[in-house]
């Protein structure tokens, strides 16, 4: 009888003890959080100046600005096309229409219903809109109906099986149509379906969002509130990320080792971020291809791989990553870097002394050129650095000889693939020049469903062909690197994304 | 009323001071845009800048429009507070402003308390007993605070106080509205980096201010006249030497907010300074255009507020030598 009876207050005794200790486990673990709140505390060096989608386009805010928004579709790890709004969309079968089902029941957080008039609208405004930054993108489109309350059929100019990539996050990110009446408001105050509501916007500053009930997925967002703040000094997130004023961070690669040693999780996000050396093949010297092939020869990318991504980066000859499907592992390195062929191929050119020297135009301090001007050096041509706070009108007019530009590339890889290498591609410096056999294998990948068989033969051909252009040269890769608080679960890791699906704060 | 009318008299001076400088500097100012080429369509457009979209914009914000039409419509908007709208996100400069403003003078006022507060201090205690080791000291601890760029002292702070000793936030603000330690808690630790350099110069002014003024005659006469120390100190001495110093904080204040960029960005502060930084690196022209009427008026109305308190304290300062 006592053995057992003390055995009994033993262990009445011990449960406050076990109480205390898991309530001071539970104290520490907040990191900061509000008590019963999982609350997400972003501090983002792309804090938005437009919360207008359309006026955002497709730069690094997209990702924020898809914390109100939703979009017609999305990606998932691999990089395909995902219901979104859409619950699933069919093709017509001569493939130049495409019909949208959207998803029934929803509505935008000013309770306007999201239906294929909303849709309608949303793209409409994407093309036409003023000050649309989108309208590049979707010149595949002639025109958009609605079929019922449900369904959107977008009418094409050309066969284009593209459509559900170019509908993500990126691009289609869907406002409600009765906020969106008033764009200059909507700019400022953001009206979506998605996973959060804005309730204060400081322009610049802060965004305070709520979590969205009505949101369709909102049974796997398990964040109540976020703070989005504008990112200070780089130097200055990590403390603030050590003394819980952020849970969360896009990362300076300079300031990752710092993170990691203060005990934060420190990892990278797959995207198709690539940099590379514009040129002008409608400019002196690069008129002449023996001069590019120098230069192709004579960029040395694993030095701009030491010096400037703090280990994690890599060398990169195409705009996509190893592992994506539209890399092309026949063009793994056309032009190996060799001195000797680049001042032999020099030689062989119609240039020689003043005529080889380059000016080289960029928008900001950027220690690549640098190297750039030093490799080209060493093979006998003479660059200039000008910084230019204008750069980007010349750059986009086609007025420049060599300029640098560093991309995250777009959800549908044709559209990548175009970007840099069409005719009309923006990222193209010597337009409308563009390789031969580009355009033929592009329409061939316009013509292939996703899901066909061929689909990645013709995607990596179309790659390949687009890798003989002559006006850009790819240098190295810099990914985007995050941070976090280790009380926030992994995020998924959807390329050159940043979702909040099935993430969760402790 | 004899003071009133110095004070009106030296408001008609800074007055006619200020209008012409305030009318060159914004002309100046808003010349550099057509010089610069700079354009918000290179902020807004991304990878859609094609020349047509440039043009488009540009006629939307209307930059095509004739340089004096645009600098008249700038101006009129202007005196009635109305700054225009950022190339950056289209939001009124005035209230993007104002938004920053309330950061920066809750840490600057902040800052100016300490600096006055622990100058005054130093420099009073250096004074009273100068030409010890205790003098000594403070005038070297003061020459080291007057060479130590406040962002080298807010990484400090920040490293010991918020990382190492958790109390304070290391980044962030919070309005006064939400609650007084909150708001405290998160300038503190800005204001005390900031103010290093003010307690530095106040510090050593009042020193030298006490010294001089303690040597006086009238002080020796106050002295055998049997008036006791404190009451020569509080009302003859200080008084006296304090004229100086004003001076400095006269300058001080207007340097706090503006000259705050770099403390602003080490402790994550949205407020004036960084926010004309970030206009600056942008080209956000119509928001640099708006910063430098802010500064303007700022350093005026600061310098307008130091001349009237001189002029009462010290009325010889209004007769010139």
């Amino acid at each position: 009888m006592n053995p057992s009876r003390r055995t009994l207050l033993s262990g009445l005794l011990g449960l406050p003890v076990l109480g205390a200790t898991l309530a001071a486990c539970g104290g520490g673990s907040g990191s900061g959080a509000a008590a019963g709140a999982a609350t997400l505390k972003w501090a983002s060096s792309y804090f938005p100046t437009h919360w207008d989608p359309v006026v955002g386009g497709s730069g690094a805010q997209f990702r924020h600005l898809s914390l109100v928004y939703a979009s017609i579709t999305r990606v998932n790890e691999k990089g395909e096309a995902q219901p979104d709004l859409a619950e699933s969309w069919d093709y017509n079968d001569q493939g130049d229409q495409v019909t949208f089902h959207i998803r029934s029941g929803l509505t935008f957080s000013d309770g306007t219903p999201v239906d294929a008039d909303a849709v309608k609208q949303a793209v409409d405004r994407a093309r036409t809109q003023e000050n649309s930054a989108l309208f590049g993108d979707l010149t595949s489109i002639d025109k958009v109906t609605t079929e019922g309350d449900l369904d959107v059929v977008v009418h094409l100019t050309q066969v284009d099986y593209q459509i559900p990539l170019l509908f993500g996050e990126r691009v289609l990110q869907v406002a409600s149509p009765k906020a969106a009446a008033d764009a200059a408001a909507l700019d400022q105050q953001p009206v979506g379906h998605g996973p959060f509501v804005a309730t204060q916007i400081i322009p610049g500053t802060k965004a305070v969002l709520e979590k969205n009930p009505d949101y369709w997925d909102a049974a796997n967002i398990h964040i109540d509130k976020v703070e989005l703040v504008a990112a200070p000094d780089a130097s200055t997130v990590v403390s603030g990320l050590q003394t819980g004023v952020y849970n969360f961070a896009d990362l300076a690669a300079s300031q990752a080792k710092a993170a990691e040693s203060a005990g934060l999780d420190v990892f990278v996000q797959p995207g198709y971020n690539a940099s590379n050396l514009s040129l002008n093949v409608n400019r002196k010297p690069f008129d002449d291809p023996k001069v590019v092939e120098a230069v192709r020869h004579g960029l040395n990318r694993q030095e701009f791989v030491d010096k400037l991504t703090f280990g994690y980066g890599t060398p990169a000859t195409q705009p996509f990553p190893e592992e994506y499907i539209a890399y092309d592992p026949q063009s793994a390195d056309l032009w190996p870097y060799d001195v000797a062929k680049a001042k032999a191929a020099l030689a062989q050119s119609r240039y020689s002394g003043d005529d080889l020297k380059v000016e080289l135009v960029i928008p900001d301090e950027d220690p690549s050129a640098e190297i750039v001007q030093a490799q080209l050096a060493a093979i006998g041509i003479t660059v200039t650095i000008t910084i230019d706070k204008n750069w980007a009108t010349p750059f986009f007019a086609k007025d420049l000889v060599a300029s640098l530009y560093g991309t995250t590339g777009r959800d549908s890889p044709l559209q990548t693939l175009t970007a840099h290498f069409g005719p009309n591609g923006p990222l193209n410096l010597s337009t409308p020049y563009e390789p031969d056999g580009f355009e033929d294998a592009v329409a061939k990948v316009r013509q292939t469903p996703l899901e066909d068989a061929a689909y990645a033969e013709n995607l990596q051909a179309a790659t390949r062909a687009g890798l003989v252009s002559e006006a850009l040269v790819f240098t190295y890769s810099q990914p985007s690197v995050y941070v976090k608080d280790p009380s926030i679960s992994d995020i998924p890791a959807n390329p050159g994304h940043v979702n909040w699906t099935g993430v969760k704060i402790t | 009323m004899i003071w009133v009318k110095r004070i009106l008299l030296t408001l008609a001076r800074s007055v006619a001071i200020f209008v012409p400088v305030f009318l060159v500097a914004t002309f100046v100012t808003f010349a550099l845009r057509a010089i610069s080429g700079l354009s918000p369509a290179r902020m807004q457009l991304g990878e859609q800048a094609t020349p047509d979209a440039i043009a488009r914009i540009e006629q939307q914000w209307g930059l095509d429009r004739p340089f004096l039409a645009q600098y008249w419509s700038w101006l009129t908007g202007m005196l009635r507070g109305d700054l225009g709208a950022s190339w950056s996100n289209g939001v009124g400069v005035s209230d993007l402003i104002g938004m920053g403003i309330a950061v920066s003078l809750s840490v600057a006022a902040l800052a100016l308390v300490i600096g006055i507060v622990a100058g005054f201090g130093f420099g009073a205690l250096a004074a009273l007993r100068h030409a010890t080791l205790l003098d000594r000291a403070i005038t070297a601890v003061m020459t080291v605070f007057s060479v130590m760029p406040a962002f080298v002292v807010g990484i400090v702070l920040v490293t010991v106080f918020a990382v190492g000793l958790g109390w304070f936030p290391a980044s962030g603000y919070v309005p006064l509205e939400l609650g007084l330690w909150p708001w405290l808690s998160h300038i503190l630790l800005p204001a005390l980096a900031l103010s290093f350099d003010t307690v530095a110069d106040v510090a050593r002014q009042l020193r030298t201010g006490l010294i001089a003024a303690s040597r006086e005659n009238y002080v020796t006469g106050a002295l055998v006249r049997g008036l006791s120390p404190r009451r020569i100190f509080w009302h003859h001495v200080l008084r006296n030497s304090s004229g100086p110093t004003l001076a400095v904080l006269g300058l001080k204040f207007p340097a706090l907010i503006g000259g705050a960029v770099v403390t602003e960005t080490i402790f994550g502060l949205q407020g004036f300074g960084r926010f004309a930084n970030d206009s600056a690196q942008a080209g956000d022209v119509p928001a640099v255009q708006g910063v430098l009427v802010v500064s303007i008026v700022l350093v005026v109305v600061f310098n307008l507020i130091v001349n009237i308190v001189l002029g009462r304290l010290n009325p010889a300062s209004q007769r010139g030598v």
